[in-house]
């Protein structure tokens, strides 16, 4: 190599590398152009070509100086118009733009790289010009070739091998070799037999194809020792490129490295391009059919000698993108760094003047100072390492056309938010899992033109990239206008493959269901093509985005086309995270990753943590989120720390919930040893203090969420948040699912960070969705064998609980005891501007007064068509529960009767004769309006619960209404033929044992016999989904059971409409 | 060392031993010769042949080649499965014709 001056060259490399950079783009937009040649687009990479040219001269690297040459004589002519650029001449130009960009890379090698091809196929296009036209179909032919490599070892050897077979030996992490060896001087020479050559390569590995040109070697007349003998192996093999020479027992230069797929295709690929009845001619003579007179000859021989110098300085598995040494910084930002350094030089100074006086106040005052310039010198460095992800879309195109060209589809790329900006190290790593979506979705995703025409659709597919910021986090999303997937298909597949239940299947929404497409197994392409099926399933592009702490999210709509949702997070290196502590250890959890933090009061630990099957969830705004004990997902032992002596000790407690036993052998202490009988043991146990109630028995749990996953995670203590740097985990723990890394912490100690996704699949958790689903259903199950009620439950003095069905409640008010005004025995309040009568349930039951609080809570009710308050402590609480009324033991006026909620004797207020021994006047307006109604009416009660049945009976009565009695809708049904005469009007609850209110309804209303009569349907709440299946079976009236008055006008309404039908 | 049985329209070719080194000079010989008869059939007997050099596998090939450019029939007989395998693993399996 001629260039001496390293710098010179660096910055040569630099240059070009960025001229090289847009080239691929440009050059696919001039070919979009045609004959429109946008001369100023065609200018630039001209200009490029001629500056690589340029350098390339003065430093002596002749390959590439000829190559842009060539490429600069061609744009030349496009420019000028004597050449129209079409798909041929734009291939030959971007595959020699390829060449020469890898030329850059490996500059100190380029003038051994073979360019010869490239340069027949300018020359051809810049000399033959007209004889473009038939040459198109030739060269286009080699393109339409199916998967199955040709066989043409008849006369050069080739392999014949599965291209696929390959790919997943390097899958499996394998080095793919190719082995051209001499028979007699590498093997006979040595004095090894076939036998013993052959299987010590096979004892290292697998021989994926082997050739021998049989026919070259002749007949055996002409046969002599010293012709040689050829021999070439596929082979692949797990021993390292720098130790496979000694296996063979070859020079190197024998031995051809694959590294990855990319080079693997292109190996194939150039084997596929081989026309081998040129072999052996002499090359470059024949000017008129140059686009065929490939040097074919050279190809597979000189490879070996080039290939395997120039791949190995290149870091294993690395792509051409990703092998960058140098960044483009902006001199703001140096300028902003450099301040920074001066500043944090100053502060040291400052510091060690501090440190020698002992000056505590100037100490804590310089602290402060270095912590700040250390955010602001973290955050300008994160910037340097910011760059656009404009640097991997521009690659794009380039995939995409060459794809929808292969496989005869019309697919166009929109790249939009190139500018977004992304940590270098996830530049790089995205690299990889995009390439894969986008080939998929040009691949999968695009239909074929005729089938886009049958759909109504734009021939010409779209297929869009987009980055974008979202909630400090940058979004991808690759979307295409494409089929789309069909959840079903998705489904069967998945239960076919065993990857999900059946039933699991069934309460997946569809949303899930097309999500399944990222579980490992599973790969939709029905075949699997050399394009995007290369056996990288998406599963893997979801592990590597999981490993980059992204999430990715697939939305479908069958026939509209498939989005799939990449949220990355900005940086790597630093992150903020919540430290907390298990058994002893602290552990650091991604902040990204945390949705809240939720501390149970040790009193309250029995009541919100439930379980459900064998898991423990726990109730958090009515929703069950599971839990996973941190200990138990990292599989150590439980601790607790014993409040008296601050030791930790085993924790063996089953469930949260648990007490700790004072029997148990694990709960040793000096207690026990004073108490030897076991009686004793029993009283203290029971007579003590639960230690439940203690604070150090508080459950801290982190709400964690992964993906639409979200479960909580139960932790010792909750420290504090801190931004951490991350390491990479040793190599000997690297496989430990649960840590993403590791961090040091300000004391020294090292904590490892979780990694949330993977813990939850240790545990086995599944989407929470599916099992909120399941929970519900059988809710709901739990519901009609049940009379569930809505209740209110409060308190009057402190230790008396009440409940007040929740229809009845217009809203709940908090208000200051100051405020309230008393005017001999009535008490209201200003409530916007009005008197808002209050009352309290101890003026008319004989309870407790109420507590004597600051502040207190007021139900609002409206009843007579005024509103009224009830005067109540807190707290309040809405709860579903089916209850057993006992409507005597406790029944007096103002109380309906008692029931046991959650433990505790519970009065089930009775809020109208609680209004109505207070304010008798405000009834007697209604009864005048209530008597007009007939007498000797005669209305059919069906409903299950004693109680409601005999409260609304009561009411019924109290009207003046007869009233004839149904235990459930079949007795109703029952009765209702045997008295039909009598009845004038039904009252159904809804939920009943036998036959429910909504099958009654419809068998009434299906009856003409029974057709005239109005149904009023009962209900504890009424919600629209159960109001619309009351109408469309034929419900007249809804009502709310104990909502009295509106009961009672509502029957009213009824009976008059149908009076008023009648007249 | 090689045995060669002359029949009417047949000649079968038993190595004594590996092809290796003279052995292969020897059978090359006999190969010509027999190219030279024009005969209808040549059977090759591999039953104590154990391992084979490039140089002997070079000769078979080229002797195949030979017989297939005038139409006489080579085939192989008794080859131990070490050498099918062998065969196997640099395909040639199909090319010679192999009992």
């Amino acid at each position: 190599m001629i260039i001496e001056d390293e710098e010179t060259l660096q910055m040569y490399v630099e240059e070009s590398r960025e001229h090289l950079a847009d080239i691929e783009n440009d050059i696919l937009a001039i070919e979009e152009c045609g004959e429109n040649i946008d001369e100023e687009l065609v200018n630039k990479v001209f200009r490029a070509a001629h500056s690589i040219k340029g350098g390339a001269g003065f430093m002596g690297l002749n390959n590439i100086k000829e190559l842009s040459h060539k490429m600069e004589n061609v744009l030349g002519m496009i420019r000028d118009g004597k050449l129209t650029p079409n798909a041929e001449i734009t291939n030959v130009l971007l595959e020699a733009s390829d060449v020469l960009r890898e030329m850059i890379n490996d500059v100190q090698n380029s003038n051994e790289i073979d360019i010869s091809e490239h340069v027949t196929a300018l020359n051809a296009i810049s000399e033959g010009t007209t004889l473009l036209g038939e040459e198109k179909q030739q060269t286009e032919q080699p393109e339409v070739k199916d998967e199955k490599l040709p066989k043409t070892a008849d006369t050069k050897p080739s392999f014949d091998v599965e291209i696929d077979r390959v790919s997943k030996a390097i899958q499996k992490g394998n080095f793919i070799y190719i082995v051209d060896c001499d028979l007699l001087s590498d093997v006979q020479a040595k004095n090894k037999t076939l036998g013993e050559f052959i299987s010590s390569i096979n004892d290292c590995g697998e021989i994926l194809d082997c050739v021998i040109d049989t026919e070259s070697l002749g007949t055996l007349e002409i046969y002599s020792d010293s012709q040689p003998f050829p021999l070439r192996i596929l082979f692949a093999s797990i021993i390292e490129p720098d130790l496979i020479t000694t296996v063979f027992d070859l020079d190197e230069g024998k031995i051809t490295t694959i590294k990855d797929e990319s080079e693997l295709s292109s190996f194939f690929e150039k084997q596929k391009e081989e026309p081998p009845e040129e072999a052996t001619q002499p090359e470059k003579k024949a000017a008129k059919k140059p686009v065929e007179v490939k040097p074919s000859q050279e190809v597979p021989s000189k490879k070996p000698d080039t290939k395997p110098a120039k791949s190995k300085p290149r870091p294993q598995d690395t792509k051409p993108i990703v092998h960058e040494t140098s960044l483009r910084v902006h001199v703001q930002l140096l300028d902003s760094l450099m301040n920074l350094a001066g500043e944090l030089v100053l502060s040291r100074n400052q510091l060690l003047q501090a440190v020698g006086s002992g000056d505590q106040h100037q100490l804590e005052v310089i602290s402060q100072r270095i912590d700040m310039i250390t955010s602001d010198l973290q955050e300008a460095i994160m910037l340097t390492r910011m760059q656009p992800v404009g640097n991997i879309f521009n690659k794009f195109p380039r995939v995409v056309r060459d794809l929808a060209r292969k496989l005869g589809k019309d697919v166009e790329l929109q790249l939009e938010g190139k500018d977004v900006e992304l940590d270098k190290t996830i530049i790089e790593a995205i690299s990889d899992p995009l390439t894969h979506l986008v080939r998929n979705a040009v691949d999968h995703g695009i239909e074929s033109p005729e089938d886009r025409i049958k759909a109504g659709k734009d021939p010409k597919g779209t297929v869009i990239l987009r980055a974008y910021h979202e909630a400090g986090q940058v979004n991808i999303e690759i979307a295409d206008d494409g089929k789309g997937l069909d959840p079903e298909v998705l489904a069967n597949k998945a239960v076919d493959k065993g990857l999900i239940a059946e039933e699991q299947a069934k309460v997946m929404s569809d949303k899930e269901k097309v999500n399944l497409i990222f579980y490992p197994g599973f790969s939709t392409a029905e075949q699997v093509t050399d394009v995007s099926g290369r056996g990288v399933g998406m599963d893997v592009v979801k592990t590597n985005l999981d490993k980059l702490g992204g999430e990715v999210e697939l939305d479908s709509m069958p026939g509209k086309g498939t989005t799939i949702k990449i949220k990355l997070p900005l940086t790597l290196t630093i992150i903020p995270s919540l430290l907390v502590s298990a058994a002893g250890d602290k552990y650091a959890i991604p902040q990204i990753n945390i949705e809240e933090l939720l501390r149970i009061p040790a009193s309250q630990v029995k009541d919100r943590i439930e379980k459900v099957g064998n898991a423990e969830v726990v109730r958090l705004r009515g929703q069950l989120l599971p839990l996973v004990r941190l200990v138990d997902a990292l599989d150590i032992d439980r601790v607790y720390v014993d409040k008296k002596d601050g030791q930790p000790k085993p924790d063996r407690r089953k469930s949260i919930a648990d007490r700790r036993s004072k029997t148990s052998p694990y709960f040793f202490d000096e207690e026990q040893e004073k108490d030897e009988s076991t009686q004793e043991v029993f009283i203290e146990r029971r007579s003590g203090i639960d230690r439940r109630y203690h604070a150090s028995s508080a459950v801290n749990i982190v709400v964690v969420s992964a993906g639409p996953l979200k479960y909580g995670l139960v932790v010792d203590e909750l420290h504090d948040s801190e931004e951490i740097v991350v390491k990479p985990l040793g190599r000997h723990i690297k496989k430990c699912k649960g840590y993403i890394g590791a961090t040091i912490l300000g004391d020294g100690r090292v904590a490892l960070i979780l990694d949330i996704p993977n813990i939850a699949k240790m545990t086995n958790l599944t989407s929470v969705d599916a099992s909120d689903r399941a929970l519900e259903v059988s809710r709901a199950a739990a519901k009609a064998s049940e009379d569930v009620q809505s209740l209110v439950i409060f308190r009057n003095a402190e230790d008396e609980q009440f409940a007040i069905p929740l229809g009845l409640v217009q809203r709940i008010e908090r208000v200051k005891r100051n405020d309230i005004e008393a005017f001999g025995n009535r008490k209201t309040i200003q409530y916007r501007g009005r008197n808002l009568p209050l009352v309290g349930i101890e003026e008319v039951v004989e309870v407790k007064p109420i507590a004597d609080h600051d502040e207190l809570e007021v139900i609002v009710f409206k009843i007579a068509g005024r509103e009224v308050g009830l005067l109540a402590t807190g707290p309040i609480d809405v709860i579903d529960v089916a209850i057993q009324v006992d409507a005597d033991t406790l029944k007096q006026q103002g109380i309906l009767g008692s029931s046991i909620i959650n433990g505790h004797t519970t009065l089930m207020l009775d809020i109208y004769g609680l209004v109505q021994a207070l304010y008798p006047s405000w009834f007697t307006e209604l009864k005048t309006v209530e008597a007009e109604g007939d007498k000797g009416i005669t209305i059919l009660l069906a409903e299950d619960s004693n109680f409601f049945r005999a409260q609304v009976r009561k009411f019924l009565e109290d009207e003046g209404y007869g009233v004839i009695e149904a235990e459930d809708g079949l007795v109703a049904w029952n009765s209702l033929q045997e008295r039909i005469d009598e009845i004038d009007l039904v009252l159904t609850d809804i939920e009943m044992p036998n036959m429910d209110g909504f099958a009654l309804t419809e068998k009434i209303k299906n009856d003409s016999r029974y057709n005239h009569l109005p149904v009023i349907a009962l209900t504890t709440l009424a919600d629209d989904e159960s109001i619309e299946k009351g109408k469309e079976v034929g419900v007249d009236d809804y009502q709310i059971k104990l909502d009295k008055e509106r009961l009672l006008e509502g029957i009213y309404k009824v009976l008059k409409g149908m009076s008023l039908a009648k007249g | 060392m090689i045995e060669v049985t002359n029949q009417e329209n047949e000649v079968v070719l038993k190595p004594g031993g590996n092809l290796t080194g003279n052995t292969v000079q020897e059978l090359k010989e006999e190969f010509l010769k027999i190219l030279a008869d024009e005969k209808g059939t040549v059977t090759l007997d591999l039953e104590n042949v154990e391992q084979i050099d490039p140089a002997g596998l070079a000769v078979l090939i080229t002797a195949q080649n030979s017989f297939n450019e005038k139409g006489t029939e080579l085939s192989m007989t008794n080859a131990n499965g070490e050498l099918l395998e062998l065969f196997g693993l640099i395909n040639l399996e199909r090319f010679f014709k192999l009992d």
